[in-house]
């Protein structure tokens, strides 16, 4: 704004477009006016008529560049065209360029009256003046360069090409270049010409001056309008990055295929990735290349060093460029390269409270370094990505605690449950023991009583009938000893047992009831068996409960061959085991696991407490009790028992 | 506890428990009753029921076997003799379901001795009240069998409350005719009323559908 207040503000009144216009018309010839003028105050008045008139022609023109670069979004060619029209008209000239300057070489941006032939040579190759042409010095000086004759110019005699150009294409003798300058800094140039020599006043250098000021203000204009566009641009990128990050936090690599788009796009890189540090995330993104691209580039191992832009970009944890890799020493992937194709390549660290967990690359298949300003937005997107990866990370972390948490619950609950049905099933295989001889109490002594009254009284039978209360009496109480004794302190009455001693034992006892069913036992009792260290008697309660079960098993099932089999050997080191397997139908698969906890129970003398309690013995003996079917039919309960070390305590 | 002569009644436990086998045989004997106690169910299929009353006790937790199925197994082979059950943990379910399928009693162990002795007994009962409607039709199907066959069917036509007029049209006789078969139906069946051959016609299974 300022510089456009200075430009504005010339001596003279502020004028309209239209009051201008008829005042242009009337200034058409001003320099015959003057020679026709004889009295010196006539010339004098004719001289200030005519300062007047360009300086109103001058203003206008101003007002008119002026309002051409407001309205012009920023397209600069209409603007340069104006001005160097008006600058030429204005100073009696006949030819102009304007050049705009990039640092290294010219660009024409602009020309007036001058033919085709002097275009086509500048444009075909990039015009980098030498010190001694016009240009060139005007470069080095930064200030105006005002030559009568180029013709006469040691340039032009010492046939510098564009120089020889200027004057022999161009037709241009006397020649005014002004420098573009802003902040003091050259962004181009501003020439006018004549086809004959003769040179520019001070009043026409400064007007070309004024509208060479305008040209700059036209460029920072158009420079301005496009920054804010592509601030814009980014904005609206980065907002769009900002809701793919919230909307898909679970899909990182979603997240991470548009963040790279969108970088690859504002930063105007042909070719780009993200590469992650595999310990941090594993999504991999691309953007651009061949169809290959994600496996040649993929390959490339993270880690610092000096052989890969992404190297030394791990290493330095911060933004490194290389210009042209073709051009690096140092540079090692070059099958990557050449199968990629790329040239300038740009690293930007992802970085993690300091630490690279990956990197954005940036690549361009031409030599054509990023500005300073696609590297600071390239950083931008690096730290939204870095918020992604971190958020899918929490999200990814939460959930896993709470499913771990929903499942330790889940557990301690079925836990509480299985204990809640073994105490049930407990209690009810206790009632049922005790309720058996309270029956029985209830019959005899009801028979007895009944007996008593009969005439004669039948004494013999009131005594068998008290005989079997008292023994019935008995049982029951036997009953709460033998659940006393299972629950009271674990190794209480433990000794050294022989398990095959105390299956053959067991099979002893219930040979009887086997036969009588029809059972083939067989047994295959290992040798060198470890001892183990229990209470005889539930374990014997066990084999017995587990044998009875197969007996009820195989009895519900007609016809077939009833078969049981015991076997005993080595389980794993200083571990043995017991099998009861019986012929039966064998159990659902699907309880397996259900029939330790739920309301099972053998119906028989002596405890019979169930596979529940069973299992919850051979808990209390460091052991373990399972059920599998058998092949081709039939079950296996498994017992498991650790072996006695002579280092354990007293047995 | 008998009636004058009638068959000796007859007990039947199954419970594979010995000690309450021999407990509830005791308690029967000295009600004066004869006890057949056996230790599982297909033992009692095998032997042949005695002519006289019967009732079983019946453990619901039988191995191998249920006492419900094994009631259920009774019902197929159309062995009617009413169950007093027992047992060590009856739920509610269970005794609905046995009472439904016809048991007697369900009796949770431990039960009084006179609970057990009084549901025996109504048992008994029961099927003394079975084996009395089993004779009578047994009977009333010998009078009928005495019919001719034209006697039968007038027999059929009447109790489904045909007139005669009508019945004499349907078989094409006198009505007459129909009048003299329909007073031999009454005496050789011993009716009284025409309601009372209705519940004859009943029992043997003849009377019609009303037309």
């Amino acid at each position: 704004m300022r510089r456009r207040a200075k430009a504005g503000s010339e001596p003279g009144m502020p004028v309209r477009g239209k009051s201008v216009a008829v005042r242009r018309r009337a200034s058409a010839k001003p320099a015959r006016n003057r020679r026709v003028s004889s009295s010196r105050r006539d010339s004098e008045l004719a001289r200030l008529k005519r300062e007047r008139r360009d300086i109103a022609e001058q203003q206008h023109a101003t007002a008119q560049v002026l309002q051409l670069i407001s309205n012009s979004s920023g397209d600069l060619q209409p603007v340069f065209a104006s001005i160097l029209e008006s600058a030429i008209r204005l100073c009696d000239a006949h030819n102009g360029v304007i050049n705009r300057w990039d640092g290294n070489a010219l660009h024409l941006a602009a020309t007036h009256n001058m033919p085709e032939a002097f275009i086509a040579v500048r444009k075909s190759l990039p015009y980098r003046p030498d010190e001694n042409s016009a240009t060139g010095r005007l470069l080095a000086r930064k200030s105006p360069i005002h030559i009568a004759d180029l013709a006469h110019d040691p340039a032009y005699l010492s046939g510098n090409p564009s120089t020889v150009a200027a004057v022999d294409l161009g037709r241009v003798r006397t020649t005014l270049a002004v420098p573009l300058l802003k902040d003091n800094e050259l962004v181009g140039s501003f020439t006018v010409g004549r086809r004959v020599v003769r040179p520019f006043t001070g009043k026409q250098i400064k007007i070309v001056q004024n509208f060479a000021a305008q040209a700059v203000v036209a460029i920072d204009n158009a420079r301005l309008l496009h920054q804010l566009q592509e601030t814009l641009q980014q904005q609206a990128a980065a907002a769009d990055v900002l809701n793919i990050v919230s909307r898909s936090t679970y899909d990182l690599q979603a997240v991470l295929d548009t963040l790279i788009e969108i970088v690859a796009r504002q930063c105007g890189a042909d070719l780009a990735a993200i590469h992650p540090e595999r310990s941090y995330f594993s999504a991999y993104s691309i953007y651009g290349g061949p169809k290959d691209h994600k496996e040649v580039a993929g390959g490339v191992a993270f880690e610092p060093g000096d052989g890969s832009v992404m190297a030394r970009t791990a290493r330095e944890g911060r933004p490194v460029q290389v210009a042209d890799v073709l051009a690096d020493s140092g540079y090692r992937l070059h099958e990557v390269q050449q199968r990629l194709g790329y040239r300038t390549v740009l690293g930007v660290p992802l970085l993690r409270e300091g630490r690279p967990v990956g990197i954005i690359v940036l690549m361009r298949s031409t030599v054509r370094p990023f500005t300073e300003q696609q590297i600071a937005l390239a950083q931008n997107f690096a730290a939204q990505a870095v918020v992604a990866i971190e958020n899918t990370r929490l999200l990814t972390e939460l959930r896993w605690r709470t499913d771990e948490l929903i499942r330790s619950v889940e557990e301690l609950e079925r836990e509480r449950n299985n204990k809640l049905m073994n105490l049930e099933a407990m209690v009810a295989s206790i009632s049922h023991e005790v309720r058996q001889p309270l029956a029985s109490i209830a019959s005899n002594g009801g028979a007895a009583l009944r007996f008593l009254g009969h005439t004669p009284p039948n004494i013999g039978e009131v005594r068998l009938a008290l005989n079997r209360t008292v023994n019935d009496s008995h049982r029951a109480s036997q009953v709460f000893d033998n659940i006393r004794a299972l629950f009271g302190k674990a190794d209480r009455g433990y000794e050294l047992i022989d398990v095959n001693d105390l299956v053959r034992g067991v099979l002893s006892s219930l040979q009887r009831e086997l036969d009588d069913h029809g059972i083939e036992t067989v047994h295959d009792l290992g040798s060198d068996l470890p001892q183990v260290t229990g209470h005889r008697g539930q374990l014997q309660e066990v084999l017995i409960n587990l044998i009875r079960n197969a007996i009820e098993a195989m009895q519900a099932d007609e016809g077939n061959r009833r078969a049981l089999l015991l076997r005993t050997g080595p389980h794993g080191s200083n571990r043995i085991f017991v099998v009861v397997q019986d012929s039966g139908p064998g159990i659902d698969p699907a309880q397996l696991e259900s029939i330790f906890d739920a309301f099972v129970t053998t119906k028989a003398q002596g405890m019979g407490l169930g596979l529940a309690l069973s299992r919850m013995i051979i808990d209390r003996h460091a052991g373990q009790l399972s059920a599998v079917p058998a092949e081709p039919r039939g079950s296996i309960f498994r017992i498991v028992l650790p072996g006695y070390l002579a280092s354990d305590s007293n047995p | 506890m008998s009636a004058p002569g009638e068959l000796q009644p007859t007990v039947f436990i199954i419970d594979d428990d010995a000690d309450l086998r021999e407990a509830l045989s005791s308690l029967f004997r000295s009600v004066g009753l004869q006890v057949k106690a056996l230790a599982t169910a297909p033992e009692f299929l095998q032997i042949k029921l005695p002519e006289g009353p019967t009732c079983l006790v019946l453990d619901v937790r039988l191995p191998g076997l249920s006492g419900l199925d094994f009631q259920a197994e009774l019902t197929r082979a159309k062995i009617d003799i009413p169950i007093v059950f027992m047992t060590g943990h009856g739920d509610i379910p269970m005794t609905v379901r046995a009472m439904k399928a016809g048991a007697v009693e369900f009796l949770p162990k431990p039960f009084r001795d006179q609970d057990m002795l009084d549901a025996v007994q109504a048992g008994l009962e029961r099927d003394r009240g079975r084996r009395k409607n089993a004779s009578e039709t047994a009977r009333l199907k010998a009078s009928f069998d005495t019919l001719t066959v034209r006697e039968q069917e007038i027999m059929g036509l009447v109790t489904a409350g045909l007139m005669n007029k009508q019945i004499a049209g349907q078989l094409g006789v006198s009505e007459i005719t129909v009048k003299v078969h329909r007073g031999s139906v009454m005496r050789k069946m011993n009716a009284r009323s025409l309601a009372d051959l209705v519940r004859m016609a009943d029992a043997v299974g003849v009377r019609r559908a009303p037309a």
